[in-house]
């Protein structure tokens, strides 16, 4: 870049900066004070992880663990460029431990052995956050951990629900608060329902899981969903849906991917939207039937959506594409990320500055 | 405004003329008002002044009447796509020199399409460039005491103040 460079006034040179990725901004934080500050200000942190969620949607993809192949967490970026995910060294035990959750680039991640070892992390920006043990609901299975942000409260919420051991109908479920640091204990009568499993969805500050109901024919499968500003539960039947269902988000509304495999050879699948939003009392609930898929030559498991396409692997092939459906065109393509067919999971990414008020975990990020 | 008026004449703050045809200058809204206002009889000879150097100007028109037919009709998915590599091609080919005038014509003629271009194309630039070429370009003084710069080498071991 030659030639003369007039004075930008500060409102264009923030609107230069949103743009950038972190890696770039963490060098830039050397300019001046000035810059240095910025970087760390809430609303610069907002206008750029705004820009990150809606430009640059990014897909985190885990290969199934291979022995002895750390490598194996990768992240697709909007122009299809595939980087491989550093692990940070700190972060060995990630090979006994999964990635929860993702939300504004932030990741939650939990160890295989214990559900009182939480994390949270940044990783652009390399922070996190070792989320205290709790020691209470350890009389019961966890069959929920969930991760997610309310942009009402302005917070990321950790959310365990405990199935009791001594099938009483009042689970606790436990509420990690990033912002004020501690957890909170509540006993909820979980409205007739068994426990709540994962995975769920967080979407615009409500996060939905699966919910089973003791009905008269025995269990029946229901959505509880949990409002992470005023942590109050609510219990919506589902639609009718084929065999494997989860949950995802179309167009900033909660979605169902629902699929089965038909005479052993193709992969039906649906997308249901709640097309309604929820009302604190009289709900209005209106699931649609959005998109059929058209019946897919080859066993696919799909995990998330992104760019309003339907993301999945295809289970029982060797290849290492993912297949990408998109509802609207019926129109399918692969795209090769990792090494192997099989991927442990793959979550919606968006790479932000959202500090986790914890160490810097590793010191280059250059 | 006439409607037998198809383009008018704006001069640049050297001083030169330019014409813009009225659909390419309805992309910003204080060209189109000075339409409204200076132009709304067809024996007005004032010529308004733009606030924006010949070199740029050039450039700003050239990005309006290329943008106007899809601005004010509409267009298919193939012409969007068409339309996306003729800015790739536009902000690659001359005016790396002149985009941060172009930055702030786009801000001052409230262009938000050229606004947006000009800026990402700021950051595609910057990922490429060193701490003192940023400060360069954007007339920023190395304000960090010799602690503070001995403290973030020490929390970032490797980085540069160069």
């Amino acid at each position: 870049m030659d030639g003369d460079f007039p004075f930008l006034p500060p409102e264009i040179i923030r609107n230069i900066l949103k743009r950038l990725p972190v890696k770039s901004l963490m060098r830039f934080q050397c300019v001046s004070r000035g810059w240095r500050i910025l970087f760390k200000t809430e609303s610069f942190i907002s206008d750029h992880l705004d820009h990150s969620n809606h430009q640059n949607p990014c897909l985190l993809v885990k290969d199934f663990e291979i022995e002895d192949d750390p490598s194996n967490m990768y992240c697709l970026d909007s122009e299809m460029q595939v980087w491989e995910f550093q692990n940070p060294p700190w972060l060995g035990y990630l090979k006994q431990g999964r990635i929860l959750g993702s939300s504004n680039g932030l990741l939650c991640v939990k160890h295989d052995a214990s559900p009182h070892f939480l994390l949270v992390w940044n990783p652009a920006i390399r922070e996190v956050r070792v989320v205290p043990e709790t020691n209470i609901g350890k009389d019961g299975f966890y069959n929920l951990i969930e991760f997610g942000f309310s942009p009402i409260i302005n917070d990321y919420k950790i959310v365990i629900g405990y199935f009791p051991f001594d099938h009483a109908d009042v689970s606790t479920v436990q509420v990690y608060s990033l912002r004020s640091g501690s957890w909170k204990e509540k006993k909820i009568r979980l409205i007739d329902t068994g426990g709540v499993t994962s995975p769920g969805v967080t979407v615009n500050g409500v996060m939905f899981c699966w919910g089973y109901k003791y009905g008269e024919d025995g269990f029946e499968n229901v959505i509880v969903s949990f409002d992470l500003a005023v942590e109050e539960f609510t219990v919506t039947p589902a639609p009718q849906l084929h065999k494997h269902s989860g949950f995802a988000v179309y167009e900033e509304k909660l979605a169902l991917v629902s699929w089965m495999i038909e005479d052993s050879t193709h992969s039906v699948i649906d997308l249901w939207v709640m097309e309604e939003g929820v009302g604190a009392s009289g709900e209005i609930w209106s699931w649609t039937k959005k998109y059929s898929i058209n019946p897919y030559p080859c066993f696919l498991s799909p995990m998330t959506i992104w760019r309003n396409e339907i993301v999945s692997f295809s289970i029982g092939k060797p290849e290492s594409a993912v297949v990408f459906l998109n509802p609207t065109t019926k129109k399918t393509w692969k795209f090769a990320i990792g090494k192997y067919g099989f991927k442990e999971w793959i979550f919606n990414y968006a790479e932000s500055l959202v500090p986790v008020g914890g160490m810097i975990s590793s010191t280059n990020f250059l | 405004m006439s409607s037998s008026v198809e383009a008018i004449t704006v001069l640049s703050s050297d001083g030169d003329e330019f014409k813009i045809t009225v659909s390419a200058a309805k992309l910003s809204k204080p060209l189109n008002w000075m339409l409204e206002d200076v132009c709304f009889s067809d024996d007005c000879d004032e010529v308004p002044t733009i606030e924006v150097n010949s070199k740029t100007l050039v450039k700003v028109i050239e990005y309006c009447e290329k943008h106007a037919p899809r601005a004010n009709s509409g267009a298919s998915d193939s012409d969007a796509e068409e339309l996306k590599k003729w800015d790739i091609e536009f902000m690659k080919m001359d005016v790396k020199d002149i985009l941060f005038h172009i930055l702030m014509a786009a801000n001052y003629l409230h262009m938000e399409g050229l606004y947006d271009l000009a800026c990402q194309t700021a950051a595609d630039l910057m990922k490429g460039m060193t701490v003192s070429q940023i400060r360069k370009i954007f007339h920023i003084k190395n304000d960090f005491s010799s602690e503070e710069q001995e403290q973030l080498r020490r929390q970032h071991p490797g980085c540069s103040f160069d």
